[in-house]
């Protein structure tokens, strides 16, 4: 479905006057992903994985190499399938307009596609698919917890019946308790709605539950990459790192 | 919501007093005996007897704070008393002979920041960092270096003097707001641009932008239903505050271009010792400031879920 191709970005230093001040951020990433799969990416903070996620939902253009879905650029994608691509970000307090009610959060992006009829029984649904309570549907966002405000967050996400989700980092700010919650919300609809998932984290358990096939970014390139089941076999020192840190994974 | 008034409302009655016994004070504590200055201005020689019977006359050989009562009563009935300079003349009907030509001027001076700086403020946050952006940095940063009174003298040197298009002062002319109300509002537009500009490319990295871009969201749409009007939201303490401001800012702007409003009042009173009338003036503009800061504050919290109690 994700192709990416020999994808190079690279920023100028601040405050920097010649072009040859430029930090690599990314150098020559490949890596693909199938229909219905699931792709952890996992580095330290400084590694790319955010710049990546930003090429791959158009926000940003890359100086080298190509970014395709489905064989199409991504802008021609996502002008064909409006709305089958969507994202869950770390930091669910600025993810949602703070002068939005929930209702409106959730079905802005379906009334993108012209006004709808039953759409708060929509949202309704939609809240139920998350395990919300439909009484949010008139609060702020400021009245809701962090647990609350990020599967409003996925619901706003699987709105319009997307087929490609990135997960960026979607977990990473909320208690551990909660981390679980949303992984197990993650995994059902993935299953019933039959998602793709590029899920960016740097905490190799929550891959490690969720995922089909893990890439380790270090320093702006691919070190690494393995089905989640011969994790253990891992070659690479990162990722050894990674795995010895993570005691309760080993046992 | 409604509580939240209330309690607003009533914090403002104290803050009304405070004011009032501070514009009481303050002329109280210049160095110079009002029943003299009184004489002096009606070119009276002020002899003891004269002061005395002056003092007499003003009620000023009552204790302190009776005084302060009595003018406090009688202002409360808009009874400001009358000019020393001309004792015929009541002082609100001084006020309310100039304010009109001042509310003209600080209105329409609004009217052009309003409709120049949001436009300017926008296209410099939607066009970051192109030319179009520097130059307008560039000017902006000249606007809030050049006080206004040298903007104004500069536009009469120009429209007035050199190209004879505008009249140089009064509001007697046809056009002749124009050179005040754009000198008077040049500072502002620079403040607005700035704070339009920064507050846009703000809310244009927050995430919920990045999420309407991913979606296919139209960057128009994007900017209009979401970064603008929160943009603007934020704007708004600011612009309350500046009506007062532009309402009070006149006063250099009215001498220089000969504009018959309070703030020219304010100044000829000053020169003159005129007490009673910039008593007046103080306490209408602490009152003023007062009652923008709570409309502000009422609009404010209206437009902000955030700060609404929770239910």
């Amino acid at each position: 479905m994700l192709k990416v191709q020999d994808v190079y970005k690279s920023y100028s230093k601040s405050g920097s006057l010649f072009r040859r001040d430029q930090i690599h951020v990314l150098s020559g990433i490949s890596f693909g992903i199938e229909e219905g799969e699931c792709v952890g990416l996992i580095g330290e903070s400084g590694s790319g994985k955010s710049t990546l996620s930003r090429l791959i939902m158009d926000l940003e253009k890359p100086d080298k190499g190509l970014i395709t879905l489905e064989d199409e650029s991504i802008q021609v994608w996502k002008k064909k399938n409006q709305g089958q691509i969507s994202v869950v970000f770390q930091d669910y307090t600025s993810s949602v307009n703070p002068r939005f009610t929930v209702e409106q959060v959730i079905t802005e992006p379906i009334m993108l596609k012209g006004k709808q009829a039953h759409i708060k029984t929509k949202a309704m649904q939609l809240l139920d698919r998350v395990s919300l309570s439909s009484q949010l549907l008139t609060r702020y966002p400021h009245e809701l917890s962090g647990g609350q405000l990020q599967r409003v967050c996925i619901a706003r996400a699987i709105s319009t019946k997307p087929r490609f989700v990135i997960l960026d980092e979607a977990i990473s700010s909320l208690d551990v308790s909660i981390q679980a919650q949303i992984l197990e919300l993650l995994k059902e609809l993935k299953t019933d709605l039959n998602l793709t998932y590029l899920f960016i984290a740097h905490d190799l358990q929550a891959v490690a539950s969720l995922c089909d096939k893990v890439l380790f970014l270090y320093k702006g390139k691919i070190e690494e990459r393995l089905p989640v089941t011969e994790l253990a076999r891992t070659e690479n020192e990162y990722a050894k790192k990674l795995l010895s840190s993570v005691i309760a994974f080993e046992a | 919501m409604g509580k939240y008034i209330i309690k607003r409302i009533l914090i403002v009655l104290p803050m009304m007093l405070a004011v009032s016994f501070i514009a009481f004070v303050l002329i109280n504590l210049i160095p110079a005996e009002p029943a003299e200055v009184a004489l002096r201005v009606n070119d009276i020689i002020p002899t003891e007897e004269a002061i005395e019977g002056m003092r007499e006359e003003l009620g000023l050989n009552k204790p302190y704070f009776q005084r302060y009562f009595d003018w406090l009563r009688n202002v409360l009935r808009l009874d400001f008393g009358n000019s020393y300079v001309n004792k015929n003349r009541t002082v609100i009907g001084e006020i309310s002979r100039s304010l009109p030509a001042t509310l003209e001027l600080a209105t329409v001076s609004l009217f052009i920041v309003i409709f120049v700086s949001i436009p300017i403020g926008v296209l410099c946050a939607v066009f970051k960092d192109s030319i179009f952006d520097r130059i307008v940095r560039l000017l902006i940063f000249i606007g809030t270096a050049m006080p206004n009174y040298w903007i104004g003298i500069l536009l009469i040197w120009l429209f007035a003097v050199k190209l004879e298009v505008l009249p140089t002062g009064g509001n007697k002319e046809e056009g002749a707001i124009i050179l005040p109300a754009i000198a008077l509002s040049l500072t502002y537009i620079s403040t607005y641009v700035r704070l339009i500009r920064n507050n846009m490319l703000e809310n244009m990295t927050e995430n919920y932008v990045f999420y309407a871009k991913v979606r296919g969201l139209k960057e128009r749409k994007i900017i209009l239903k979401h970064v603008l009007r929160n943009s603007l939201q934020s704007s708004i303490t600011a612009l309350g505050m500046s009506v007062v401001q532009l309402v009070s800012g006149t006063v250099v702007i009215e001498n220089i271009f000969s504009w018959p409003g309070v703030g020219r009042l304010c100044i000829s009173s000053i020169f003159n010792r005129d007490y009673p009338v910039i008593q007046a003036y103080i306490l209408m503009m602490g009152i003023l400031f007062i009652f923008c800061n709570l409309i502000v504050d009422i609009i404010h919290h209206k437009l902000d879920p955030r700060l609404h109690e929770v239910m």
